[in-house]
């Protein structure tokens, strides 16, 4: 278990959130907590997603780089997420390529 | 609001989708897929055998003539059609399974003749592949053959013409947040499962039984809902990997072991001998081995901190170990091997049984055909093919039945003309959607944890009496108007979602747990602690549910001997294998 800095850029502009994390969870983990847990307001790919790097949707930029949230594992002290595309539809939602 | 015209609807894009409409281009009509996710990414084929390796079947016979090397010159359509009723415990729609027996090799010779450089492991009924693989071959036809697609977008609702013909659907582009229709002279379902019903499962979030619910709400009837099946072997931590059926897929005879909380094995405390055999030696294991987990952890409070249990590997040295990894080749690579390192290096990676594939579903006739005119249904969200207990392959089904559905409806499409929708239903189904932007407060996730915890406590691999008729009561006391949006935008909102889902998910789930009610005894993949055994003078019978009631239909007995009488679960398990062609 370690708490970790989430800093989100939402439409309005940057957030941040304190989440706890454990050992083995991917971006979209702790996504999924802080929307449970945190904010409910939060918009990130999630409706029709595998979790399983099979589907290819949940593109997100993590500490700048591209890559899918369920396939990156939380690791890191801070992680800074931004939309993968310029073209956001609302916080870390981007039209589909 | 912005209508969309077609010949022939699909809803879905998994395998049934995909193949209904090349099915209905090739009829001649013009077909729209409208899927919720992405057209050749989304839905339960993707995941299907973990994505490395998922079985599609036909008779041994029809297999030996693809050059594939793989087959058994001595199988036939007969024997696979009577094992697959043995399968279903005597349940199957026959004229389903006919079908299915019938296309099973053209799909598959689809499939071969489309990926000239694959050379599918397998044995004598059965061809392993990426459930990728299928989707491609498929997306791939519906390109070819110019069919509309329409992505990310959720049923909301089916729409009638005045004269009760279904027309079309309503949906919700999710990414925008905008509601539109579809009229179509025919319209096909082919949304999957309902696996988001329940709390863990091996589906992908977007599985709700979206078309069974809204099947339901449009008056149709549906077929043995109370039949689920669970997969043993599906990861529960590390989160990352929760859902994945890996495990299952690599369970086999000598180096799987399933140990409980203390690190004992704990079969045959549950299960006589011939039962584990049974389990761990043939393709009967799903229902087995997640009835001695349940066992374990819910009688015996061995369960480890996940709920579940351990599956770990043992290899008798080195050499077993490499032979293990050639036969599972995918294992030497990416995440799989990140799981097969998880597992060696921790003693075992945490298991459980995960709601899987749901048996039941929307009734249909072999032209698969529904009980509503207009209205088409193909693959996992029907029910009947597989009766009691699918042992045989979910992507064949798909195939099959999307092929024949698509041809069904092209063919009903070309004799009907484009039929306006029923203003007041229209209305009806718009402003139903709307209603989390005008009433409750309560953010929808929390009822969609209610539901989940209901279901899985009332309608899970165990069954009885008290457990299910609470369950059913706990939800028909939800409320649905006391949930609404949590921010008020209509652009990718998570809480309308949430909220939409849960009313798909309610509406499944009480014909789940009123089906499961009618029946009082187990069989197949139903299990009962109170009635524990299987009754063929009684219950024969498919479950059949429609606005709210369930009645009980004979299921005719053609083609393969039933004994009489009651026998007891396990017992007549033993004896349904000793029946089989293959056993």
């Amino acid at each position: 278990m370690k708490t970790i800095k989430v800093c989100i850029k939402r439409s309005e502009g940057f957030k941040e959130y304190m989440v706890e994390t454990e050992e083995g969870m991917s971006v979209m983990d702790v996504l999924e907590r802080i929307y449970d847990e945190q904010d409910n307001t939060l918009a990130f790919f999630r409706h029709e997603a595998c979790h399983q790097e099979a589907c290819g949707k949940c593109l997100v930029r993590v500490n700048g780089k591209v890559c899918l949230a369920c396939g990156h594992e939380a690791v890191e002290d801070e992680l800074v997420l931004e939309p993968w595309s310029d073209r956001v539809v609302r916080d870390l939602v981007c039209e589909q390529p | 609001m912005r209508t969309i015209t077609t010949d022939v609807l699909i809803v879905g894009s998994g395998g049934a989708g995909l193949r209904a409409a090349a099915a209905a281009a090739d009829g001649g009509a013009k077909a729209l897929i409208v899927c919720k996710g992405k057209v050749n990414r989304s839905g339960s084929t993707l995941l299907a055998g973990a994505n490395v390796s998922a079985d599609v079947m036909c008779d041994g016979r029809s297999m030996a003539s693809m050059g594939i090397g793989i087959g058994d010159e001595n199988d036939s359509k007969e024997k696979f059609y009577k094992d697959i009723i043995l399968e279903g415990v005597w349940l199957n729609d026959r004229g389903l399974v006919k079908q299915y027996v019938e296309n099973a090799p053209t799909v598959i010779r689809e499939i071969v003749e489309n990926n000239k450089n694959l050379h599918p492991k397998g044995d004598d009924r059965e061809i392993g592949i990426p459930g990728s693989t299928i989707i491609d071959t498929y997306y791939k036809m519906i390109r070819e053959r110019n069919v509309d697609v329409v992505e990310d977008s959720s049923l909301l609702d089916l729409l009638k013409a005045s004269d009760g013909t279904v027309a079309g659907a309503l949906f919700l582009d999710l990414i925008h947040g905008e509601i539109f229709a579809v009229n179509a002279k025919a319209t096909v379902l082919a949304t999957g499962g309902m696996h988001n019903c329940y709390s863990f499962t091996s589906g992908t979030t977007g599985l709700v039984g979206e078309g069974q619910a809204a099947a339901i709400r449009a008056g149709a009837e549906m077929i043995d809902m109370e039949m689920v099946t669970f997969c043993p072997g599906v990861i529960t931590h590390p989160m990352k990997w929760r859902g994945s059926i890996l495990p299952y897929i690599i369970h086999t005879n000598d180096q799987f072991r399933l140990k409980n909380a203390d690190g004992e094995e704990f079969m045959a405390k549950h299960l006589p001998q011939s039962a584990v055999d049974l389990a761990l030696h043939s393709e009967w294991n799903k229902m087995l081995l997640c009835y001695a987990m349940h066992k374990e952890v819910n009688q015996e409070g061995k369960g480890d901190a996940y709920g579940g249990v351990t599956f770990d590997l043992e290899f008798k040295d080195e050499e077993d170990e490499q032979a293990f990894l050639d036969h599972y080749p995918f294992l030497k690579t990416g995440t799989c091997n990140e799981m097969f390192r998880y597992i060696k290096d921790h003693g075992g990676i945490p298991v459980y049984g995960a709601a899987h594939y749901f048996d039941g579903g929307i009734f249909v006739d072999p032209s698969f055909a529904t009980s509503l005119e207009g209205l088409f249904a193909a693959g996992e969200c029907t029910g009947g093919t597989f009766g009691s207990n699918r042992v045989s392959a979910a992507t064949t089904q798909m195939l099959v039945q999307g092929l024949e559905a698509g041809k069904s409806a092209a063919a009903y499409a070309a004799g009907a003309e484009l039929k306006a929708f029923c203003p007041v239903c229209l209305e009806k189904a718009e402003k139903d959607a709307l209603r989390p932007f005008e009433e409750g407060k309560e953010d929808p996730r929390k009822l969609k944890k209610k539901i989940n915890e209901i279901v899985s406590a009332g309608a899970g691999v165990v069954r009885d009496e008290k457990g299910m008729t609470e369950a059913l009561a706990a939800l028909e006391a939800q409320d649905l108007s006391a949930y609404g949006v949590t921010v008020d935008t209509r652009a990718y909102n998570r809480s309308w979602m949430d909220w939409l889902e849960s009313r798909s998910m309610l509406t499944c789930s009480k014909a789940i747990l009123a089906s499961s009610l009618m029946r009082k005894e187990s069989r197949g993949v139903f299990i009962r602690s109170d009635y524990f055994y299987t009754d063929n003078d009684e219950y024969l019978v498919s479950t059949r549910y429609k606005d709210g009631r369930v009645r009980l239909e004979p299921v005719d007995q053609a083609d393969v001997p039933v004994p009489a009488g009651r026998l007891g679960y396990i017992e007549n398990i033993e004896d349904v294998i000793k029946r089989l062609s293959y056993s």
